[in-house]
Order: structure tokens, then C-alpha cells, then sequence
């Protein structure tokens, strides 16, 4: 074995440290939350300084020997690294939904989830807790309720549009959509992708309807939320 | 150290590792100068999105897996494997298995650990009984099906069940079955495999190139001076990162390459269809090689599928998957890889379907 050169050790350090540094930026700027669950923070921190340090090792490590070949398949560790800083990408939008015919409800049995006051104080849950609610007896009917999503206008010259939130367990790679569609109330479709809360009732209608209809009071448009993505929320 | 001369240049590996490295980066601000022309194309949205949110989730979970696994091979004192397994196969396979519990890392880390425990002498399928249970049933991967099923706790006891059960069963069949001459050969690769610690590296990487009758000095003890200690961690660790973090991401490709370009409703179809979505979910295992921290969102993002199938799909990913096949073929030969995969998708597949029937 040759000795080993500072080129080998700034060479062996860089993958962890891009890694490494990807993770802590992510955090850093909030960017995270566009692929992760808020709460993911910790282990993203922790473990973006525990490549930090591996990465400091191989600058410093006094070994005299090289520690064998890099395998081939190590340079796919950059992929992430150059993607983010390359593409940018941004959490998931209008244009996910178009591929997706499919919407993220579990089945309930009428009963399971627990009545609402009925005061017409508008009550704030997630889209799809409401829709979940519609799929499985009339919780909501007659409630006033406050829906925070993005917009996805339907075909033009309808008027109407959905209000959308993809749902995950984990990541974003398991995001499914709930959605509500708007059917009255809105002076104008908004663009696609605003994210909008919106006050109102349920349109009581066939239960077969894959998006609820909704008759809005109120369309506000709002900056987006911390999180782009819903958690599911089970009935009590 | 040599500087290198540009002759050298040209032949220097590591050299040509910079210039790569560098390549690669400037190539990177070069992308985002067109950034704005490809983030206008859905499809590059969806799979960026995708494909970094998936390796951003399993990181986490892979950088402990490596630190745990380096900890392991610098800290555990030779001989203690032998004195702590009973001695015969039927006791000393279900045994393994179970220890898999204490070892938190995705199966490629339980690879090297299972390469070294055969080399310190531990009998050939206890040490398989363990590589396959280990990434399967370890701390982290059960809390991570947890968080995955909220709400279904029986779906961690039936992963935890299947997976023993399969690794058990696999182990004796091995014990009852396989050819002593199969045995003696993985036992001389994995010798000659070394530590990869260092300054004896001796890494053979998965490309199945043959070292036998090659035996490398494995008489050495432990360097019990704490330098040498953090030494072996470090190397264990950044070797264990480089060979999973890699097939990891490649992984991550093809699950976001899954959900970009498979229509849902291709899925939807073949969920319907008890048999059909059984023998696709493991199919789907196979192919899509994450790391089994990370393996139970996948699943979680298929909620058309029976949880039959999605057990399956659990079952069989940690024990069987395309990296997984490569790096068992580089740390213990070709031949050996080409009769256990196989054995090991069935078994798999069975025990789950068994345990599914059983307890879910």
C-alpha cells in the first residue's frame, strides 16, 4: 500500500461531509419539512454532526495506510447532495395530484369519531380528519369548520376548484391527498398551488363523491403552513 | 508522500477520485443554473421530491446503524461469540437469531458483523440466522414500523415473529442441508475478508472476485489502546457508510422512480388480487432494496395492498433485496449468494404468509 496522500483523506472525508452538511442545511433552512415530518429535526441534527465528525476523522485520522477502495457504488451517496443544491425541489403541489387517482382514507365505521360542538364557532382540523368524518357518519354536517390547503382549480368555466393536503405517515414519498371540493362561495377560482384557508360547511351530497363538496363563507389566502403536509389524525 | 507528476496523475486512483469529486460538484452549480427550465417539468418536480425525501428519511437511521455496527467491531473481544452460543445447531440458530435484536442497523451492516463472526468461529448458520434476523427485528426498525402503522401495533409483533421465524428456519435448513465444502469456503472468504480496520484492509467489495487459499494473518487480537479502538470504529463505520449509504440512495431512486412513472392505478390493480399482490410485493422487496429502517414507510405509502402482502413486502426486503444479494456475494462468494437468495425469498415469503394468516 502507498502511503497515503492529504489528497486521500480530503477525498474519503467529503462524502460524509457533504452528507453530513446536507442534513444540518436542510434543518437549518426549514427546507426539511418539504420531504420530512416537522419532527424529524433532531435525528436529522444529530446524525448531520455525527458525519461531521466522521468526516473530521479522515482529515485527521493518522493511519499510514490507505483503508482499500472506495466501492463504486459510494459516488451515489452525492446523488441527494447534488440534486438538492442543483433542482431545488419543493414540497409536493398541484402537479402531484394529477397522478394520483387514489385518495389516502382509511374506512371507519359510522360512530368512531366524537360529535362536535355545535355552537357556529367555525372549528380549525385537517382536511382529512373532515373528510374522514364525511366518509363515516354526519359528524360534520351542519358544522361550521376552518380547512387550511392549496388550490387546484378544476377544468376551466366550472367556477369550482379543490382544496388539497397530502397526507403522510413517514416521508413524502408516501404522500397521499385529501381534498375538498369548492363548490360555492369563492368570488374567483384562485391560482393553482395558493394556499388558501377556507370557513364553511359541508355540502351534504351522495357519500360516494370521492372529494366532499364544500360551501365556503370565506376564501382567505395564507402563507403556507410550517408543514406542507398533514399528520393523520385518528378518531379517538 | 508522493506529489503527484502528471504521469501519475493519470494512473493515481485517488487522484482521479478528486477530480471526479470535483466534477461532480461543479457539475451540480452547472444544474442549478438551469434550474429554472427543468423545476417546470412535473415529472423532475415529483422524483426530486421524492428521491430526496426518501434519503433524508433513511439517513438518520443509516448513520446510526453504521455507528452501532463500528461500536461492534471495535469493542466486542474475540472468543466471546463461541463461549456465549450453545452448541448445537438446533439450539445455537435460534439463539443468533434472537441476539439480531441488539444489533441496530440495516442489513448491511449485519453483513460484515455476520462475515466476522463466522471468521471468529462461530458455526456457519448461526452466524446466517443472524444476518438475517438483525436487520429485521432490531430496536430501530421495530420503532420505525411503529411509527409507520400508527394504530397497528400487531404489525410490529407479526414483523418480528415472521422475520425470526424465517431466519430460524433458513439456519436449520442450512445446518441440515448445505455442503460442508460451501461452508469451508465462506469460512476462508470471510477470513480473508479481514477487518477493513486500520491498516489491514483487505476489502473485497461485492464483485465476486475469488481469494481462495489466500488466508490473511487473522490471528491478531484486538488492539485493546484506545486509539486503536476509535481507529477500528471510524474505519468500520465509514466502510459500512460508503457500501449502504450508496445502495441506499440507489434505492431511493428507484422508490421515487415507483411512485413517478407507475401510474397508481397500475398498483391499485394488482392489489385486488390476493396472490397476485403477495407475489408483487415481494417481487417488489427484491427489486427495491432500501434499508430495513426505512423499508416500513415504503410500505405505509401502499395502503391499497393487504396487510398479508405489506407483511410480506417486510418480511422479505430486510433478508433478500438486489444490494443485499451483491454485498453477500462479495463477503462470502458467488455460489454461496446464488443458492441462499433464493431459499431465503421463499422462506420469507412463507413465514410471513403464515404468520399474517396467524396474527393479523
Amino acid at each position: 500500500m502507498r502511503p497515503r496522500s492529504s489528497l486521500d483523506r480530503v477525498v474519503a472525508a467529503a462524502f460524509p461531509l457533504l452528507i453530513g452538511g446536507l442534513l444540518l442545511r436542510l434543518v437549518v433552512t426549514g427546507h426539511y419539512r418539504n420531504f420530512v415530518k416537522a419532527s424529524m429535526w433532531p435525528w436529522l441534527t444529530l446524525s448531520g454532526f455525527a458525519l461531521l465528525a466522521a468526516a473530521a476523522w479522515e482529515l485527521a485520522s493518522s493511519r499510514a495506510t490507505g483503508a482499500g477502495h472506495r466501492p463504486r457504488v459510494a459516488w451515489l451517496l452525492l446523488a441527494p447532495v447534488v440534486v438538492v443544491l442543483g433542482v431545488a425541489p419543493t414540497s409536493l403541489g398541484a402537479v402531484a395530484l394529477e397522478r394520483t387517482s387514489a385518495r389516502a382514507t382509511r374506512v371507519y365505521e359510522d360512530g368512531s369519531w366524537a360529535k362536535l360542538p355545535a355552537d357556529g364557532v367555525p372549528i380549525a382540523m385537517t382536511i382529512g380528519e373532515f373528510v374522514e368524518r364525511t366518509y363515516a357518519g354526519d359528524t360534520v354536517t351542519g358544522v361550521p369548520v376552518r380547512l387550511t390547503g392549496f388550490v387546484v382549480p378544476d377544468d376551466p368555466g366550472t367556477g369550482t376548484f379543490r382544496v388539497v393536503r397530502f397526507r403522510i405517515a413517514c416521508c413524502a414519498a408516501d404522500a397521499a391527498p385529501v381534498a375538498v371540493q369548492v363548490v360555492s362561495g369563492a368570488a374567483e377560482v384562485p391560482p393553482a398551488d395558493t394556499w388558501v384557508t377556507i370557513t364553511g360547511e359541508l355540502v351534504p351530497d351522495d357519500p360516494a363523491v370521492l372529494d366532499p363538496r364544500f360551501a365556503a363563507t370565506a376564501v382567505e389566502v395564507v402563507e403556507q403552513p410550517v408543514s406542507p403536509y398533514e399528520a393523520i389524525v385518528l378518531p379517538e | 508522500m508522493a506529489l503527484a507528476t502528471p504521469a501519475r496523475a493519470r494512473r493515481d486512483p485517488q487522484t482521479a477520485a478528486a477530480v471526479l469529486l470535483a466534477a461532480v460538484l461543479l457539475a451540480t452549480f452547472g444544474l442549478n443554473l438551469v434550474n429554472d427550465a427543468l423545476s417546470t417539468r412535473p415529472t423532475v418536480q415529483l422524483w426530486t421530491t421524492m428521491f430526496v425525501a426518501v434519503c433524508v428519511q433513511a439517513m438518520p437511521f443509516l448513520v446510526l446503524g453504521v455507528t452501532v455496527g463500528g461500536l461492534v467491531e471495535a469493542l466486542v473481544p474475540d472468543g466471546l461469540i463461541q463461549r456465549l452460543l450453545p452448541r448445537s445447531a438446533a439450539l445455537s440458530v435460534p439463539t443468533a437469531a434472537l441476539a439480531g435484536v441488539v444489533l441496530p442497523g440495516c442489513e448491511c451492516s449485519s453483513v460484515p458483523v455476520a462475515g466476522r463472526l463466522v471468521g471468529r468461529g462461530a458455526p456457519a448458520p448461526a452466524a446466517l440466522a443472524f444476518l438475517l434476523a438483525a436487520p429485521a427485528i432490531n430496536p430501530v426498525v421495530l420503532v420505525a414500523t411503529s411509527v409507520a402503522f400508527p394504530g397497528r401495533p400487531e404489525m410490529v409483533l407479526a414483523r418480528f415473529v415472521a422475520s425470526v421465524g424465517a431466519a430460524v428456519v433458513v439456519g436449520w435448513l442450512w445446518a441440515r442441508f448445505a455442503s460442508d465444502a460451501l461452508t469451508a469456503r465462506a469460512l476462508r472468504r470471510s477470513a480473508a475478508m479481514g477487518d477493513g480496520a486500520g491498516g489491514h484492509a483487505h476489502a473485497d467489495h461485492g464483485h465476486g472476485h475469488d481469494h481462495a487459499g489466500h488466508e490473511h494473518g487473522h490471528d491478531h487480537d484486538h488492539d485493546t489502546t484506545g486509539g486503536g479502538r476509535l481507529s477500528r470504529f471510524f474505519a468500520a463505520a465509514q466502510h459500512d457508510l460508503l457500501h449502504a449509504g450508496g445502495f441506499l440512495v440507489f434505492g431511493a431512486a428507484l422508490a421515487a422512480s415507483l411512485h413517478t412513472f407507475v401510474p397508481r392505478r397500475v398498483l391499485d390493480r394488482v392489489a385486488d388480487h390476493g396472490l397476485l399482490a403477495i407475489v408483487a410485493l415481494a417481487a417488489l422487496a427484491v427489486l427495491l432494496a432500501v434499508c430495513s429502517e426505512a423499508d416500513a414507510f415504503i410500505a405505509a405509502s401502499l395502503p391499497q395492498f393487504s396487510l398479508t402482502s405489506r407483511l410480506v413486502f417486510l418480511v422479505v426486503g430486510p433478508m433478500v433485496d438486489i444490494k443485499l444479494v451483491a454485498l453477500q456475494a462479495g463477503t462470502f462468494g458467488r455460489r454461496f449468494a446464488v443458492r441462499f437468495a433464493p431459499l431465503t425469498l421463499v422462506v420469507a415469503t412463507l413465514s410471513a404468509v403464515a404468520t399474517a394468516s396467524w396474527l393479523l
